[in-house]
């Protein structure tokens, strides 16, 4: 009787302690630790109660972070959703070449993150890269303000593209024929078909990926790292970079603690927001 | 537990000299037969530097290390901070086994350093003769930079400058000489303006070209002589090397805003290209024909360059004509580990006295760029006939030798931050987005807040 009442959990025990020791232990650590003033070598010093968080909201930095954290956030989403969606479209029409042009939309996705930032460098650069060279477009992408953090959403949208492709197409195919044909019977235009039947087929793979991308969005750091360091300016500086910035050039672990702890709160709030929305729209066959 | 440590270095030095003075006297075997003695060496000088660095350790192996037994493993633990992270997380488990004997670690970590018990401190090598050398054998900045409480903490490995280097054939195209580079900011304005070409309206061709942070301001604001002392200072506490730095002095003791109007009048009438992420290879590529680096720079420029123009190397122009010249300091300190074991902490001494004899010291410059660390090596007919045939090499030396070694680069736990505080807001003055006045008010005030949560925190 025994036995068999422990034995469910025996086989949770590896996936728990993986998920406690890498999850939540840290996730409860960090938390209990922006309460602290904390050392160089990461020992907690002294309780201070809220004051990191004061000190974080009384920090303009914070907020240009947060808007431009926003603002990348705001068109990497939807244009790599949008055109993600408009190639799964194309696609969808069978012809002979289908599937060349499916593994040619998805290979975005199987370039690395870092790699793609040192071919966009080449390409960004004023001097000799291409769209200087070949376009003409006489643009300092990287070291001007103006542009520095559209040239790194960029980046990012083309990458996550073919992410967005493979998803879409998929549930594309998987809307039954009956339906479109139908409509088509009923005399059903295209947009019509769009929004009466394909957005509402596909949804429950749209919200996914909207879900997705908003955490991708919220978090981004790794273009800025690897190839403006927050600058020009702080024109790129996004909330985890900061939080880096925090944590690996100053050993200002507190503040690390207290962006990190701030950061998962507005993602989380965001997402709750996004989960509100689904039960009214998505839908699920 | 100091005096212990010290007094035990004495016992175990007699004992080393006595012993195997009684082996050579009685014609027995050498102490390597019986007894190699490995270490292990941990640094963070990668690519060229790492390459000569390697050889010189293993001439050291293949020669008095033979002779003494002693074999030195060295260990490439990726950059400075690399480096630091993980000695810093030994310690904190006191790992004895897995520290290394000798490790070299950045100027930053010198306060770290200062507190490890473990690292034994340039001081106690200069006061109880460890290595046959003694802190005025050494070039007074280099140790400065690696002093914090007035206590010199770090032996001086891998010192280096700013110097200037510039594309002589684009001097020649444009009726320049090139064996009279720029001497102070505003010429190099002129010289930067002739050297300018454009095509369809585009700058092709640039003069001057540089991104400016915190460490070229460390010596433009330090070679100013706003006191009469021949110095200033970035920050208080004598830049962080009496006391912790409490602040930033450059807003108080007006030297930014100098600087400032000078070099904001120098790059709009010269056309610096003052924002690039890729200076250096433009330098090679030949767009840009002036731009200041690190003396380490060298040996790689000199392969670059060969087949595209000819290189140029001078000091780096001065603010003005009161001002001194004077160039700060950079590079590593390396640390003898008193890990407990005699054998191997005299063997690390061994490798120091080794590193620092005059023909190892030129070896590490011709390959690597630094400077040599110890006086005696300027001297050397080695150092001699190696500048003789290699000028370039003496540029940074000769700069550094006239330098006033208070001039240093602010020693603070946030050195990356005030890095980018300042060459952003170096970067707005010049776009003309902030006046002069609120962008050295706006960088003060930003150093400030670092420095004061750092300290707090600490």
């Amino acid at each position: 009787m025994i036995k068999r009442k422990s034995e469910p959990y025996l086989y949770l025990i590896p996936a728990l302690t993986i998920v406690i020791l890498f999850v939540y232990y840290p996730f409860v650590k960090t938390i209990i630790s922006s309460f602290f003033k904390v050392d160089i070598y990461g020992n907690l010093k002294e309780f201070v109660a809220f004051n990191n968080y004061l000190k974080l909201f009384s920090n303009q930095n914070f907020y240009r972070a947060f808007s431009q954290t926003l603002l990348h956030t705001l068109m990497y989403v939807p244009i790599s959703i949008f055109i993600g969606l408009g190639l799964a479209f194309v696609s969808n029409q069978k012809s002979h070449f289908s599937r060349v042009y499916e593994t040619l939309f998805t290979l975005s996705m199987a370039i690395s993150v870092s790699i793609a930032c040192q071919i966009f460098r080449m390409i960004y650069n004023p001097s000799y890269g291409l769209l200087a060279k070949t376009f003409g477009i006489n643009i300092a992408w990287l070291t001007n303000k103006q542009y520095a953090l559209f040239a790194v959403t960029f980046i990012l949208i083309w990458i996550q593209i073919g992410f967005n492709y493979i998803y879409l197409s998929a549930s594309l195919k998987n809307i039954p024929e009956d339906i479109i044909e139908s409509a088509n019977i009923d005399g059903a235009g295209f947009f019509r078909k769009l929004f009466h039947i394909y957005i509402p087929m596909i949804s429950s793979s749209l919200f996914y990926l909207i879900v997705t991308s908003i955490i991708t969005g919220l978090t981004m750091i790794t273009p800025v790292l690897i190839l403006t360091e927050g600058g020009p300016q702080r024109s790129t500086q996004t909330m985890i970079y900061n939080m880096y910035v925090y944590a690996y050039n100053n050993s200002n672990y507190a503040m690390a603690y207290t962006y990190g702890v701030v950061v998962f709160f507005l993602v989380a709030i965001i997402v709750a927001i996004n989960f509100s929305f689904e039960r009214k729209s998505v839908f699920y066959r | 537990m100091k005096k212990k440590t010290v007094l035990l270095i004495i016992l175990s030095l007699l004992l080393l000299t006595g012993h195997s003075g009684t082996l050579s006297a009685a014609g027995t075997r050498p102490v390597s037969a019986q007894s190699p003695t490995e270490i292990s060496f941990w640094h963070s000088m990668g690519g060229v530097m790492g390459v000569t660095l390697e050889g010189i350790v293993q001439n050291f192996n293949d020669t008095v290390g033979a002779e003494k037994g002693i074999s030195i493993k060295t260990v490439y633990q990726g950059k400075n901070l690399e480096l630091a992270k993980k000695l810093k997380a030994a310690v904190q488990a006191n790992d004895t086994d897995s520290m290394p004997d000798l490790t070299l670690m950045s100027s930053g970590e010198t306060g770290y350093m200062l507190n490890l018990e473990i690292a034994v401190k340039a001081e106690d090598i200069f006061n109880d003769n460890l290595i046959g050398l003694s802190q005025d054998d050494f070039l007074p900045g280099a140790v400065k930079a690696l002093s914090y409480q007035d206590k010199a903490v770090g032996l001086p490995f891998a010192p280096s400058s700013l110097v200037m280097y510039y594309n002589r054939d684009a001097f020649i195209a444009a009726d320049l000489d090139p064996d009279t580079p720029p001497k102070t900011i505003a010429e190099l304005a002129e010289v930067s303006k002739k050297l300018t070409i454009e095509e369809n309206g585009q700058i092709s061709q640039y003069g001057f070209g540089l991104v400016i942070d915190s460490w070229h301001m460390a010596s433009w604001i330090g070679q100013q002589n706003h006191d009469g002392n021949g110095y200033s200072l970035f920050g208080d506490n004598d830049n962080g090397h009496a006391d912790q730095m409490t602040k930033v002095v450059f807003d108080e003791n007006g030297t930014m805003q100098h600087f400032l109007e000078i070099y904001t009048a120098a790059a709009k009438e010269g056309n610096f290209k003052y924002k690039d992420d890729d200076l250096v290879n433009n330098f090679i590529a030949g767009n840009v024909t002036i731009t200041l680096h690190s003396s380490s720079m060298l040996p790689g420029l000199l392969k670059d360059t060969a087949g595209n123009f000819e290189l140029g190397v001078a000091a780096i122009p001065m603010v003005d004509e009161n001002s001194t010249g004077g160039v700060s300091f950079g590079g590593s300190a390396i640390y003898p580990m008193n890990l407990g074991d005699e054998n191997n902490f005299n063997a690390a001494l061994e490798f120091l006295k080794f590193f620092y004899l005059p023909e190892q010291q030129v070896t590490w410059q011709a390959g690597s760029g630094y400077l040599p660390a110890v006086k005696s090596a300027f001297e050397s007919e080695a150092y001699k006939s190696f500048v003789a045939e290699n000028p370039f090499y003496n540029v940074a030396p000769a700069q550094v030798l006239a330098s006033n070694p208070n001039i240093q680069e602010p020693m603070v736990g946030v050195g990356t931050t005030i890095l980018v505080i300042l060459k952003d807001g170096i970067a707005e003055v010049l776009d003309g987005n902030m006046s002069i006045e609120e962008g050295v008010a706006e960088m003060a005030d930003q150093c400030n807040i670092a420095i004061e949560e750092y300290n707090d925190a600490n």
